[in-house]
């Protein structure tokens, strides 16, 4: 039996005090639901419209970022015996949409794709503040989740399996689809829960470049932001579905994230 | 089978030439480090090598791995483990474009007397199950050349030798040369006619099975056979 390790009682204070921080503002949340009018809140014309919208939005992300950010993962997975430079600068970059603030994130879309951006000037269309800028702010706000998630899944994997593959006869291409992808695709799962996850719940980079039209850039959490000046129990109601979204990606997510939980 | 090979790799350095007729087993005999692995990821293509390499008529060192047409069985098999044992056999037969795959790789399987195993997955077979898939998988591409890695490296010393007389009489039935890589002078006795001693990446000796037991060279060779004849 391995020694119990223990820690000194006064860390208790705030250790408790931190986990009630995370907890508390939850369960506010839960106890201060309007349950009765839930039902009638939800079937809103407005919220139904932002539901919808919030969705479509982040299920499209979440497939251009599948099909932008595996061949991205596996390039940084692949990258290891480039030189340190271009290797540290492709990692760095694809990190930066994490630690940047989301509304930092919008003000760059639009100073590139805005109509006097630096491509955006050459478009014969308007990308800001239409659904396409909503898709693509997510897409630059949840990318990275994908990319870290599916990348640590490539490197986990053996590539020796590539490798015997290669000398039954499979091209690089055979190799990718028939064996590396299926190897990974747990990663692959998880990283795109993710990123969906990320996706739905994004607000400054949306609002800064997508703005707030009802039924065509207000999403989900715009809408909550804005109905909790208005009718704080839709912005209430409003919460507790993305609260739930978060709670099922957490479960499906329960091995990699808290490992234990189910030992 | 003829091959010159040269490789370069930091400080170590192989340098050998190998000659296998078609339906003899060559044991690439040595020590850990001798660079026996190396020659056959050389061979393969996996490792770049210079000099050049004969299968039957063609020359094959400018070709990539998968145009190689070379079987290998890895010394941990490397059966992949999201496919079922009929698919891993498949997986050749598909990608080279053979009619019926499937039926090839059932074919193959009830062979080697494992067509029960069809629907298993890797994961779950003994380690003398999952030597046959893979001698299996590597022989169902029809290659030209047969390379196995220490393959009974990783089985348990128990099965090894049932293991062993079963993968010699499979070896005996191929028409094609084989290249066997061991450090096990039994392995050398059991599968293969000829022998090339590899130390320190060159040649020590180079004989057939009975030559070698009757007038070993070297000393590593020599303690081999004196602890094998204690047996």
């Amino acid at each position: 039996m391995p020694p119990r390790r223990s820690f000194p009682p006064l860390l208790w204070i705030p250790a408790g005090v931190g986990l009630a921080l995370l907890v508390l503002p939850l369960v506010g949340l839960v106890v201060r639901a309007p349950w009765g009018q839930l039902p009638a809140l939800l079937s809103q014309s407005s919220v139904a419209l932002a539901l919808g919208l919030s969705i479509a939005t982040s299920l499209i992300s979440t497939v251009i970022a599948l099909v932008l950010g595996v061949p991205l993962a596996l390039v940084l997975a692949r990258s290891y015996d480039w030189p340190a430079i271009p290797r540290r600068l492709i990692r760095a970059l694809v990190t930066v949409p994490l630690v940047l603030p989301p509304v930092v994130g919008g003000v760059a879309l639009l100073l590139l794709l805005g109509r006097r951006g630096l491509i955006g000037q050459f478009l014969p269309f308007q990308i800001p503040f239409t659904p396409a800028a909503v898709v693509i702010a997510q897409v630059f706000v949840a990318m990275p989740f994908l990319v870290l998630s599916v990348e640590g899944a490539l490197r986990a994997v053996d590539t020796r399996y590539e490798v015997a593959a290669a000398t039954l006869g499979a091209s690089r291409f055979t190799i990718f689809r028939r064996i590396t992808l299926p190897l990974v695709a747990p990663g692959i799962a998880a990283g795109a829960l993710l990123c969906f996850t990320r996706a739905l719940g994004e607000f400054g980079a949306t609002i800064t470049f997508a703005g707030s039209f009802p039924g065509r850039t207000q999403t989900l959490p715009i809408a909550t932001y804005l109905q909790l000046q208005t009718d704080p129990d839709a912005a209430i109601a409003l919460s507790l579905v993305l609260m739930l979204v978060s709670v099922v990606v957490l479960v499906s997510l329960r091995d990699r994230w808290v490992p234990g939980v189910t030992a | 089978m003829k091959a010159s090979l040269a490789v370069g790799r930091g400080s170590f350095s192989l340098d050998i030439e190998l000659e296998v007729a078609a339906g003899r087993t060559l044991a690439l005999l040595g020590p850990n480090g001798a660079g026996k692995s190396t020659a056959l990821a050389a061979l393969a293509g996996t490792v770049p090598s210079s000099g050049p390499i004969t299968v039957g008529d063609r020359r094959i060192e400018g070709l990539p791995v998968e145009q190689r047409r070379i079987g290998m069985v890895f010394q941990d098999y490397l059966l992949f483990p999201h496919l079922t044992v009929l698919e891993n056999v498949a997986f050749g037969p598909r990608v080279l474009n053979f009619l019926n795959p499937t039926d090839v790789a059932k074919t193959w399987l009830d062979r080697l007397g494992i067509l029960d195993l069809a629907s298993h997955r890797p994961p779950h077979l003994s380690g003398g199950q999952q030597q046959r898939v893979a001698l299996a998988r590597a022989l169902a591409t029809e290659p030209e050349l047969l390379l196995l890695d220490e393959p009974l490296a990783a089985l348990d010393v128990e099965v090894r030798d049932s293991v062993r007389s079963d993968l010699a009489a499979h070896l005996r039935a191929l028409d094609i040369p084989t290249i066997v890589v061991t450090h096990s002078f039994e392995d050398v006795v059991e599968l293969a006619q000829d022998v090339v001693v590899l130390e320190g990446g060159r040649v020590t000796q180079r004989a057939t099975v009975r030559e070698l037991i009757k007038s070993p060279a070297t000393a590593y060779v020599r303690k081999l056979v004196a602890a094998w004849g204690e047996d």
